[in-house]
């Protein structure tokens, strides 16, 4: 494949994943997938990863007391002037 | 920059209260992305949210509080942390600049991982991956897809054009796969293709 061609493809590609290709791009890639497999392959990896990301990411709860300690430190900010 | 409202006191705390709070957790978990610890990811939310409000005349009612807020975080970060820790060396830093000064995003390193073994991934295993990652790289992955900013806000919260946010997420994703397809391998995952 034409290296320029590939360029275009893994720009659109990127575009359709973070969600901010336009409809007609996101079709054109949709084409474009069905003919060429080495986008649908690295469409579906990408994709794979950004879904792992979402869900599988260890997130740590946010600390009971932090929300508190910030009022308190903003009303006496406030109270002072 | 536009002409801007001064807030009166109380409207301060109602602004701060509605638009700044409600975005705590989203904060804390960036902080604690950029950090890898709780106690220097609660000081910099805390810094944040102070200095937030400090210059709360600067936002303007009815724009995106998330971005502001990260991107104060951000520079928050920068100024504090960034310094202390080590410098790099030399060759990893010109191949580190060389990515940042590229804006093309058309190198494809083909890594050979394979869709299931993403998929057998656990959250530790993605975790420590992202974790792993150069923090600069860590970064672009957090805010586009954990948090769902788009490339242009976050060319706002990183102070960087957004050809540079393309190719940074670009090659920060091309890093990612190579570790996780090292992780793979370290766990006897295998590829499944002769
Ligand atoms: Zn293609």
């Amino acid at each position: 494949m034409e290296l320029e061609q590939n360029q275009a493809c893994t720009e659109l590609l990127l575009l359709v994943i973070d969600g901010q290709a336009t409809e007609e791009q996101h079709q054109e890639l949709m084409r474009h997938l069905e003919e060429c497999e080495s986008c649908r392959e690295e469409y579906l990896l990408s994709k794979s990863i950004k879904d792992s990301l979402k869900s599988h990411i260890k997130i740590n709860g946010t600390p009971k007391d932090l929300a508190n300690s910030i009022q308190n430190k903003i009303s006496e900010t406030a109270s002072l002037k | 920059m536009g002409e801007r409202m001064s807030y009166e006191n109380k409207d301060k705390q109602r602004v701060f209260n509605e638009e700044f709070m409600p975005h705590i957790d989203a904060m804390y978990n960036f902080a604690f992305r950029l950090t890898l610890d709780e106690d220097d990811a609660k000081d910099l939310v805390q810094e944040t949210f102070m200095k937030a409000y400090r210059f709360i005349n600067s936002f303007e009612t009815g724009t995106n509080a998330k971005a502001w807020l990260f991107r104060i975080l951000k520079n928050s970060f920068i100024n504090n942390y960034r310094k202390k820790s080590k410098q790099p060396n030399k060759v990893d830093y010109q191949e580190v600049e060389s990515y940042y000064n590229s804006d093309s995003v058309n190198e494809n390193i083909t890594t050979d991982l394979r869709v299931e073994t993403v998929q057998h991934l656990i959250g530790d295993e993605i975790t420590n991956a992202l974790n792993s990652l150069d923090v600069d790289f860590r970064t672009v992955i957090i805010l586009c897809d954990l948090e769902g900013f788009t490339y242009e806000e976050m060319a706002k919260i990183l102070d960087i054009p957004i050809g540079t946010v393309r190719s940074r997420l670009h090659r920060a994703r091309n890093l990612l796969k190579e570790k996780l397809k090292q992780y793979a391998s370290s766990l006897g995952y295998k590829d499944k293709r002769k």
